[in-house]
């Protein structure tokens, strides 16, 4: 099992917002962005967009989607699953879990249903 | 779900439109034949071609959003990669359907054929085009490619036409370390395309940056050297001085009393590094109709495109006219005139209320969505809803974005936001005060709020606009007060 990372409090990232976790302080060694849907839950995603380079983490989350800041490929935060043009392949999921306040990061550990597991 | 579904699909070409075409067919359920033909080969995606890959950070299999395997896994037949282009369609005796003819005599029949061509350059190329030094456009991963040989430390390349190619090419071959001189009709260029005053602000960084802009008409291009030159260069022996750049160049500034930036220099004090010849003489020399003139190793064409809609044309579909900037006339979903004829994609074009051609929008996103919504109807399912129209550029380091409508208004206001590091966006607010367009500068989230404000149509708040401390979100999504 991956080690977990403790990314932040529940409250320290605002609903509609992400933070990246750095690739050096996460075993899969690529930076990964953890979103705070509109709905309150939590996803993660890698943060580089599958397409060109881009932080996904500067997309515009709405609802259970992030749009890349670049050419507004759609992501759906729960499966990675891309959602249109330019890119054509899905995002890697990671677990994200919310205990005690705290949201919790499971690098490498892709989500049930993910669709590129 | 159950729908009759046509037994044959036959799609003319393979960019964003054609290619979202068959995905889509086949995401929603298509099991019919489906055909896809394109001379270039496999889908090819386009904007790339003057951004990453001109600046050698793509290579040509990224450019294709698939390999041959992802076809064939899906049944899906791809003729292309020679001289398979379509030359004509016509429906067929029976009217059941098409036949399509390929150059080179294969002949196709479908129930259904999409128009999916795309582009062709705009106006005629000019003497001179024959030369190698002249990329007549930029479109293909041949001409992108070729251009990227071309740039190196030093070589002056001259681009005719300041639109949204042209300026990004511009850019990308500064990075190269060119000489770039960037001709265009108008300054600013791309007022349609950005409004006035994003596209001063846009024109303006070109000579910020250390791009010659001039403005006037290219009459032709000569070779002084007369390698390939057309023959009525000849005519004009006065205009074909075998003369060192220097000379031209100050010729240039003396002969139309430019302001300060023309002729400064850029050019001026450049040796020649192409060619080899040995000798200060540019291969090239590009000639306004006001008669200034000026050297130059490399020419390129960016003078915009025209819908490719001459399929449509002559099989008695109903096009605009050439005039009025040409296309496909189709319905909101893609029909056009004839039974089973549709078309998407820059060759498309949308009609208002009135049966009139709407203005020509001939972007990425939008060919996208309509090859989207093609699919869905071709399978007896609604389109989704869309919004305002969104396009990107690159240029200068610039992510430039533009939703909706930009542009000055009767009755409207002009907003402009900027913060430290400089303007970040441009709005276009209506006489209601409702937002109708937005150029943004480096700030993605920004170009996405102010898309949904203009979806939604109310009053916006002019000066949360302005504020750069309101955030993006905050504009769409008003924090609670408490
Ligand atoms: C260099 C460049 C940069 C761009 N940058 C941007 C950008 O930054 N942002 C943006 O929003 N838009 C940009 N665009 C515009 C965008 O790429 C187009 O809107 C989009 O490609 C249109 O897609 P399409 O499939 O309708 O047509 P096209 O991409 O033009 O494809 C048409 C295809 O049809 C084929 N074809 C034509 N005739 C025939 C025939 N008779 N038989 C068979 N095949 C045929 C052609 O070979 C071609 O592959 C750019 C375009 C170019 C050229
Ligand atoms: S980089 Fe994300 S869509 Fe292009």
């Amino acid at each position: 099992m991956a080690q977990i990372v403790d990314v932040a409090g529940v409250g320290e990232i605002p609903e509609g917002e992400a933070v990246v976790v750095d690739g050096s302080a996460n075993e899969t060694g690529r930076d990964i962005a953890v979103f705070h849907a509109e709905t309150g839950e939590f996803f993660a995603l890698d943060d580089e967009c599958t397409h060109e380079t881009a932080s996904l983490a500067d997309g515009w989350i709405e609802g259970d989607r992030v749009e890349c800041p670049l050419h507004a490929t759609e992501f759906c935060l729960r499966t990675g699953k891309v959602l249109c043009l330019p890119a054509t392949e899905s995002a890697r999921t990671h677990k994200v879990e919310v205990v005690d306040g705290r949201v919790l990061l499971h690098p490498g550990e892709s989500v049930e249903g993910a669709d590129r597991p | 779900m159950s729908a009759p579904q046509p037994a044959s699909v036959l799609v003319i070409g393979g960019g964003p439109a054609g290619y979202t075409l068959v995905d889509q067919l086949g995401l929603r359920g298509y099991r019919g034949e489906l055909t896809l033909v394109d001379p270039l080969g496999l889908p090819m995606d386009r904007p790339p071609l003057s951004k990453e890959f001109l600046r050698g950070a793509m290579s040509e299999e990224e450019l294709r959003f698939r390999e041959a395997e992802w076809f064939e896994e899906r049944s899906i037949t791809v003729i292309g990669s020679g001289v398979e282009e379509i030359a004509g369609v016509r429906l067929a005796e029976d009217a059941a359907g098409w036949e399509a003819f390929l150059l080179n005599g294969q002949r196709l029949v479908a129930e259904v054929v999409v128009l999916a061509t795309g582009v062709a350059p705009a106006g005629a190329v000019p003497e001179g085009a024959l030369s190698e030094r002249v990329i007549t456009q930029l479109y293909t991963v041949h001409d992108a490619a070729r251009l990227r040989r071309a740039l190196a430390p030093g070589t002056r390349l001259s681009i005719i036409g300041g639109g949204l190619v042209g300026a990004e090419a511009a850019s990308v071959a500064l990075g190269y370390g060119a000489e770039v001189t960037l001709v265009n009709p108008s300054d600013p260029a791309a007022v349609r395309s950005f409004g006035a005053v994003a596209a001063e602000r846009l024109h303006a960084l070109h000579a910020e940056r250390g791009v010659r802009v001039e403005t006037g008409r290219v009459a032709r291009i000569e070779q002084p050297g007369g390698v390939g030159a057309a023959g009525a260069a000849g005519a004009e022996p006065s205009l074909l001085p075998v003369d060192a750049v220097g000379r031209a160049d100050a010729g240039a500034g003396a002969g139309a009393g430019e302001a300060a930036g023309a002729g400064d220099g850029a050019v001026l004090g450049v040796g020649v590094v192409a060619g080899g010849e040995g000798q200060a003489v540019a291969p090239l020399r590009v000639v306004l109709e006001d008669g200034r003139s000026w050297g130059a190793d490399y020419a390129l064409y960016a003078t915009g495109a025209v819908p490719r809609d001459d399929l449509a044309r002559d099989a008695g579909a109903a096009v605009a006219a050439l005039e009025d900037g040409g296309g496909v006339l189709v319905d909101a979903s893609g029909r056009a005139s004839l039974p089973n004829l549709w078309a998407v994609g820059d060759v498309a074009r949308g009609v208002d209320a009135d049966g009139a051609p709407l203005p020509l929008h001939a972007h990425w996103e939008a060919a996208m969505h309509s090859a989207e919504d093609a699919a869905a109807a071709l399978m007896g399912q609604f389109p989704e809803e869309r919004g305002a129209r969104w396009f990107w550029s690159d240029r200068h380091g610039e992510h430039v974005e533009v939703v909706g409508h930009p542009g000055e208004v009767a009755g409207g206001r002009t907003v402009l936001r900027s913060d430290a590091r400089g303007a970040r966006g441009v709005f276009s607010v209506g006489a209601g005060g409702e937002l109708l367009g937005a150029v943004t500068f480096d700030d993605a989230r920004l170009a996405r709020a102010a898309r949904r404000l203009i979806d939604r149509g109310a009053p916006v708040d002019a000066e949360a606009l302005a504020d750069p401390e309101v955030s993006a979100r905050d504009l769409v999504r008003p924090p609670r007060r408490d």
